[in-house]
Parts: structure tokens; sequence; C-alpha cells
């Protein structure tokens, strides 16, 4: 298990450094920060003097292994858009935002499909069966902004009952939570119902059923306990896509967390802000698929070998 | 008698408890009639920090609490003494400013009377080497002095005759506490800092500013809100939702769903002054003698080219198309204002004819000047971007495609984001159609220098001997009839020269909650076109 571990792991370390590389060629490519941070009016003397401020004169190379550097401490430079603060400051700032929308959608995902998908293959062909067809092929066809502004129209200005964006109590949180949860509650029942069919139909059910074991011990209990490592080894993309949705719906909801504030940086080509977003992205992605993986390898000691 | 007296004695107790409970529910009644808050939805600025010398365009936001040396009037727009400026004046070549300062006015949180040393410290602190304000070169490179506790005077080495506007609306310059910096240093005002506002800053959170109003405001003036929020909202549709749902009182919405607002029962509210002008430049004529980025062959090179994409354009129906609720009008002469140097109501008079929407005068320029057969690369590029604050720009590009096709014109879109477009600009590679604005509305010497002579300057693209010849003339004078007339020289010259598109002048509109607000008097002086928040009128 720990050799299993260490490769693991070492995997996982090699994946944030090729992210450091792309992170840091990619906002290059885009252009420089002084196009998008001088006013309209700023003379070429300014433009000049922020580009050695920040160090852009000097070759890529350097400017690169200087970030590297900076990152493996932690220091990804001063915010340019968000004067006076730290690039990692400002995203620290927005993550318990996004950690806690996040979270909530996924709870709902868990709780809204797992069963659901279980139900559907229990009783399969039967009209909650249909049902949950529906609702993945609606979960994965409908676009989550689009979703979003319905749900935001619907629930906060026609029908009074929920905040339209911000953030705020619990009932803020409840229409971005199901906006980004909605794609993944299709997916998840899609999983869960097609690994709890194949199980249903193994031996050992038919045994156990044989033995007299009532049916809600056999699908619930059972069932339910092997056919869970399929969905449990989608976590890892449920958190990837928890993070990259939230893009989007923070963008709508006004929900100020690390998406949101993505997209701002973007557009301001703050390049210590993106640089340190996508790099908590990726740590938070590469640490949820390595988590995935040794639980996947401990319930499942075939994976080990 | 005891007795009587008892009931006597519980008939007051329950009097006097029954008074009492009145009195702290009447008390709780005004304290819920007095707080009263205003929650404004606007959209995300392009820099959020308390640092006003650290932002680069329109940041506003600090607008409520921080304050620049001279105040406007809400309705005229005119520069008056009723600011932190009571009074100014300057010798006879403009090279030295004297403010008199009001007496009496307190910064926020306790820093104290402001003096003459706050505004020598603020003048530091935005000509330092990180202030990237605009405008800020104009206001480096003087010399600043407290001559007494309530006078500042700025010397420079030549006249600065636009000296107010860099303290007025636009503001290159926010007065700082000098106190509050002693004592805390950047690191203060990062926290909380201080002003003189009609509002005063209490905390920021991502995506939120909160203010409160101060009651003893030097002014005289209390606002109405007691307390104000200020909620970046990016996403046009959440904006209106806010505003609908009652959420937001104020949301600065684009125009295409103003009219959703509207027929929801709301209101706008809309400034008393023109905030911006639009343009679309003939960029790249980069042709002032010698210059090797000046490109002949390019096919607005030809002012016949350029007259015939001015004569494409139906103006009136794009006016129709962009801003179907008003809050608009044509715009005859970019960067002529009424009550700027150079101002030619002749032009007003000749622009309904010369830039007609003509398509057999095109069709007859366009053969003149041999187009497109005459041309190694006909394309008339159409830069295609995002500018904060002008969410029209994207639709105003590809109508003035759909125009300039039909007009016989060969024509490419080119997508760009708007630091893109900068960067070719400094570059002098910017070959192409791009749109622009003027916001708000620049004294005209601060125009021409932004968009005329400014050689590496991101956006504008017209550079020839004339036109650098008379401004540098203009520059050079300080005797106003003067240079009233070599501005009116150029303003005539660019208009015979089609050199660049004018378009729009485009006030502010502002959807309000008419349940909640009953109006809000502004006059569209700075960049983001919003100031005077304590204006912000509540219904009784």
């Amino acid at each position: 298990m720990s050799k299993f571990f260490l490769v693991r792991f070492s995997e996982a370390i090699v994946a944030l450094w090729a992210i450091t590389v792309i992170v840091f060629a990619l906002t290059h490519l885009s252009g420089s920060p002084v196009d998008a941070l001088l006013p309209d009016d700023a003379t070429p003397e300014q433009a000049q003097m922020l580009i050695e401020e920040w160090g852009l004169d000097r070759p890529l190379l350097v400017q690169y292994f200087t970030f590297l550097g900076n990152v493996l401490q932690g220091d990804f430079g001063d915010s340019l858009k968000w004067r006076g603060q730290t690039a990692m400051g400002v995203v620290l700032d927005h993550l318990p935002a996004t950690l806690q929308l996040g979270s909530f959608a996924v709870l709902i995902g868990v709780v809204v499909a797992v069963p659901l998908g279980v139900l559907a293959a229990a009783r399969k062909n039967s009209a909650i069966d249909t049902s949950a067809n529906v609702l993945a092929l609606l979960g994965q066809s409908i676009p989550n902004f689009w979703l979003g502004i319905i749900l935001v129209w619907l629930f906060g200005v026609t029908l009074g009952w929920l905040p339209t964006s911000g953030r705020g109590g619990f009932s803020h949180m409840i229409l971005p939570a199901i906006a980004m949860s909605w794609f993944q509650i299709a997916a998840l029942t899609r999983l869960t119902r097609s690994a709890m069919l194949d199980v249903l139909d193994a031996e050992y059910i038919k045994l156990a059923r044989i033995k007299g074991l009532g049916e809600r011990a056999v699908v619930w209990k059972h069932a339910l306990r092997n056919a869970a490592i399929v969905p449990l080894t989608y976590f890892g993309v449920l958190a990837g896509s928890i993070l990259t949705g939230s893009v989007v719906i923070e963008t709508v909801f006004a929900w100020p967390g690390i998406g949101w504030l993505a997209i701002e940086a973007i557009r301001g080509r703050d390049y210590p802000v993106v640089q340190s977003v996508v790099v908590v992205f990726a740590v938070i992605y590469i640490l949820a698929n390595l988590l995935v993986d040794l639980l996947y390898a401990y319930v499942d000691p075939r994976i080990r070998r | 008698m005891t007795t009587v007296s008892a009931r006597a004695t519980g008939l007051t107790r329950r009097l006097a408890a029954g008074v009492a409970l009145a009195s702290i529910m009447a008390a709780g009644a005004m304290g819920a009639a007095e707080a009263r808050q205003l929650v404004a939805a606007v959209a995300t600025p392009s820099a959020e920090t308390n640092r006003f010398w650290a932002a680069s365009s329109a940041w506003h936001a600090l607008d409520p609490a921080l304050e620049g040396l001279v105040a406007h009037d809400p309705v005229t727009g005119e520069m008056t003494g009723d600011g932190l400026a009571e009074s100014w004046e300057h010798n006879e070549d403009f090279t030295v400013w004297t403010f008199k300062l009001r007496e009496g006015v307190q910064f926020h949180h306790g820093y104290g009377e402001l003096t003459a040393d706050d505004v020598v410290h603020s003048y530091m602190l935005h000509t330092r080497e990180d202030a990237i304000t605009p405008g800020v070169e104009q206001l480096r490179g003087a010399e600043v002095e407290a001559l007494d506790r309530y006078t500042v005077q700025f010397t420079y080495p030549e006249p600065r005759l636009e000296k107010l506007f860099l303290h007025g609306g636009r503001t290159v310059m926010k007065i700082y506490s000098k106190a509050q910096f002693a004592q805390e240093g950047l690191e203060g005002y990062d926290e909380r800092f201080a002003g003189t506002g009609h509002y005063q800053f209490v905390s920021r959170s991502p995506g939120r500013i909160f203010f409160e109003s101060v009651d003893d405001h030097y002014s005289g003036i209390t606002p109405d809100f007691t307390e104000l929020e200020l909620r970046f909202v990016d996403e046009p549709a959440t904006k209106l939702a806010m505003l609908l749902s009652g959420e937001a009182q104020v949301a600065d919405l684009p125009r295409e769903l103003m009219a959703d607002a509207l027929n929801a029962g709301m209101d706008v509210a809309q400034s008393s002054r023109a905030t911006m002008q639009t343009d679309i430049v003939f960029n790249g004529l980069y042709c002032e003698s010698g210059d090797p980025a000046c490109r002949t062959d390019l096919p607005w090179y030809d002012v016949r080219i350029r007259e015939a994409i001015n004569r494409a354009l139906n103006r009136e129906e794009m006016l129709e198309v962009l801003f179907p609720g008003g809050g608009a009008d044509l715009l005859p002469r970019f960067a002529m204002v009424e009550g700027h140097e150079g101002y030619d109501p002749t032009l007003v008079e000749r622009f309904p004819d010369e830039y007609a929407h003509d398509l057999d005068k095109v069709a007859a320029l366009l053969e003149e000047a041999n187009y497109p057969d005459g041309f190694a690369d006909p394309i008339i590029p159409l830069v295609l971007t995002a500018v904060a604050g002008q969410p029209e720009i994207p639709l105003q590009t590809e109508l003035a495609h759909h125009y300039l096709t039909a007009a016989g014109f060969e024509v490419e879109i080119r997508e760009i984001d708007h630091a893109g477009v900068g960067a070719l600009g400094r570059a002098r590679e910017l070959y192409m159609l791009n749109p622009i604005r003027n916001a708000p509305p620049r004294p005209s010497e601060v125009a021409f220098r932004a968009f005329y002579t400014n050689p590496g300057g991101p956006y504008q693209g017209w550079e020839d001997d004339w036109t650098s010849e008379k401004v540098a003339a203009m520059l050079g004078s300080i005797d106003l009839e003067e240079r009233d007339q070599i501005a009116r020289e150029i303003f005539n010259y660019l208009f015979e020269q089609y050199n660049d598109i004018p378009l729009f002048e485009v006030y502010t509109q502002v959807a309000i909650n008419p349940e909640v607000v009953a109006g809000w008097q502004f006059p569209g002086v700075t960049s983001s076109g919003f100031s005077h928040w304590h204006m912000v009128e509540a219904v009784e």
C-alpha cells in the first residue's frame, strides 16, 4: 500500500509541476498585464516603468524559475488588481465561499443521486427508473448557467422564496448549489444505476435472496456496498467539475468565490491571482483524485497490485 | 382609602408601563425608519483596492467616502466651491495654483480636521512610482507646499491650464488623512480608510463595499439612506433580478435590459450631462514625417475612404438600436464639448449634411478612390471588443460591420480583448478600426494630448504633422483666446479630414426602484458616470 501511495504521490507532484509550466506559459501568452492595468492615456514611459517594476522585461525562463521558487514558498506575488493584498491572500479570502458552496453542492448531488440511482436499478423499467433517466438526460443537456438564471427568476423574482444572488445565510446557497449539482446528479445517478444493475445480477446477490434476506437489506446493504466502488471513483471528477463549474455559477449568482475571482483576475490580467487560482484548483483536484485512488485501493485490493 | 390608593397606584403603574412600552415601540419604529439601507448592484470594477492611486480606470466605488479637492454641482456639473476647496486661484501663466481649503472639515473615524498637510500628503501618495490613475502624468511634476493650515499651493515648471479637471469629477487625486497614515501606514488605509465624503467606509468583503452615512457632514447634507452597500455583479440578468426582487434598489443595467426593468415598474435616473462620447478610430495612421510605422497602403489612409466609411453608417438607426430607451444623442465631433476650448457650433450645423448616411455618395467616393481594386489589401478590419462601462460596443461593431458591408466595403471583424487592443496600439501595430470612448468628456487640451498626439498611446492612431504642430502651439500658449482659436482650427481640420467616426454622446442611466428611491440627481462628471451618492433620494 505504501508503494502504491508513493507512486501516486509522485505522479501528483509531477502533475503539479506540469501545471505550473502550463499556467505560467498560458498567462504570458495571453499578453502583458501592463496593457490591462494602465489607463488609456498612459505614456510609453509609464508602461516601461511598470514592466521593469514587475520584472516583465527579464527572459521568460528567468521569470519562470523566479515564479517557481516563489511558488514553492507559497508566494505568488502581490495582486495587480486587488492592490495592497498578496495574490494568495486574495485567493484565500475567496476560497471559503467556494468550498462552502461546493461542499453543499456535492452533498445535494450525493443525497439525491445515490438513492435515485439505487431505486432506479432496483425497480428497473418502473416509473422511478424512467423518471431517473429523464432527470439524468435533462441534467446532462441543460447548461448550468441557463439553469442558474431560470432558478433565479423562478425562485428569486417570481416566487420570492429565495435570494437571487450574493453570499449570505443558508438560503443564499440553495439556488447556486442546485445549479452547480444539477449535472452531477445526472452523472452520478446514471453511474450508480448502472453499477447497481451489474451487482444486482451477481450470483452472491441471488444467493442472498435465496437465503431469504429481505429485499431492502439485499439492495441497500449488500448490493450498494459493492456497487459504491464505481461512483466512488467518480468523486475525483466530481470535485474537479464542482470547481470548474463554480466559475460559471459564481458569476451568475454573484457568489464571491474563487470561480468568480478567476474570471475577474483573467479580465484584469492579474497574473499572480490567475496563477494562484489555477494552482489552488489543481491542488484540490489532484488531492481529491489522490484520495479517491487511495480509497479505491483500500476498498479493492486488486488495484494495489 | 388604602384600596383606592392601591388601585390608583396599580393604574398609574399600568399607565406608566403602557407609556413606557409605547415609547419603546415608537423609538423602535423611529429607529427602523431612520435606518434605511440602499443596495446598488453595479458592474465589477477593474480594480478593487482602498488605494485610489493604484487603480487605472473608473474606480469610483470609493467615491461615497473619498473626495477630490473640487466639487461639482449635481445639476449643472459645473465646478463649485462647495467641496473641500472653497476657492482657488492661479497666477498669470497658470504655473501656480493655490487652493483655499474649507475650515472645519472632519475626517471620518476621528482622524481630525482636514488641513493643507493632508493635501500635500495625498499628492505624494498619488504621484508615487506605482501610481497608475488616468491623468497622473498631468498631476506629477509639482512642488506642493502648505502655505498655512488651510492653504495649499501647487507650482509647476510649465503652465497647467487644466489643473482643475484633475481635481474634479475625473479626480486623479483623492484626499486621504495624513494623521491616519502616520498612525497606521498604508495598512490602515487597506483596513479602513478615512475620507471626508457624505458616507464613511465601513468594510469591504469579496464583492461588496459597505458605507454608512455621516451625520454632521460639513456640507450640512445628511443622506436619506443611512447605509449604502455597493454589490459587484457581472451578470446583467442577475442585476435585474436583484432589482425586481427588492434585494437591490439601484442597478446599472445595460440598455437592452432597461426596457424590462421599466416594464416591471422600475424607473430610470439619468445623469444631467453626457457622461461619455463614443467613436470608432481609424487606427494605424502613424503618419508624422519620417515615421516608418506609417502605412500609406491602408485603405483608410485615403480621406475619400474615410469619408465613405463615415457616410456608410446610418447613425440614426444605430442610435435607435443601441439606445432604445433614449439617453444618447448623435455626436458631431469626437472630443469637442460645448463649453470647452475650441467648441465650434458650425460643425454641429455641418454634421448632418457632411456625415449623412448617403449610399450614392459612398459609391461615388469608392469609385473615385478605386476601392477595392486599387488596394493591395482592401480589407477593413473592425475590432470587436468589450469595454468596461460600455456594454453596447460589441453590438455597435456588428452594426458597423453590417452597414459597411452593405455599402460595398470588404470588412472583417477581429475579436480582441480590450487590453490586447492596447498592446497592439502601444506597439504601434494597430492597423484596424477600433472603438474608443471619451469619459468623462475631457477638456480639449487633455483630449488632444490623449487622442491625437500621444505616439505609442494605446487606442488612438491619428498622428500627423499638422495636428501635432497645432496641438503643440496650443499647449505652448496661455492666451485663452489664442488657444480657443487653435482648438477650433484643430476640430475643423479633424472634421474635414474625417479622421475618425464620431458616433454618440451617452448619458449614464441607472435603474431604480421607485418604491424606495424617489430620484437621484447626478451630473455625469466621472468616468463611470456615477457620483453624488448622497443625493439618492428616499421615498418618504
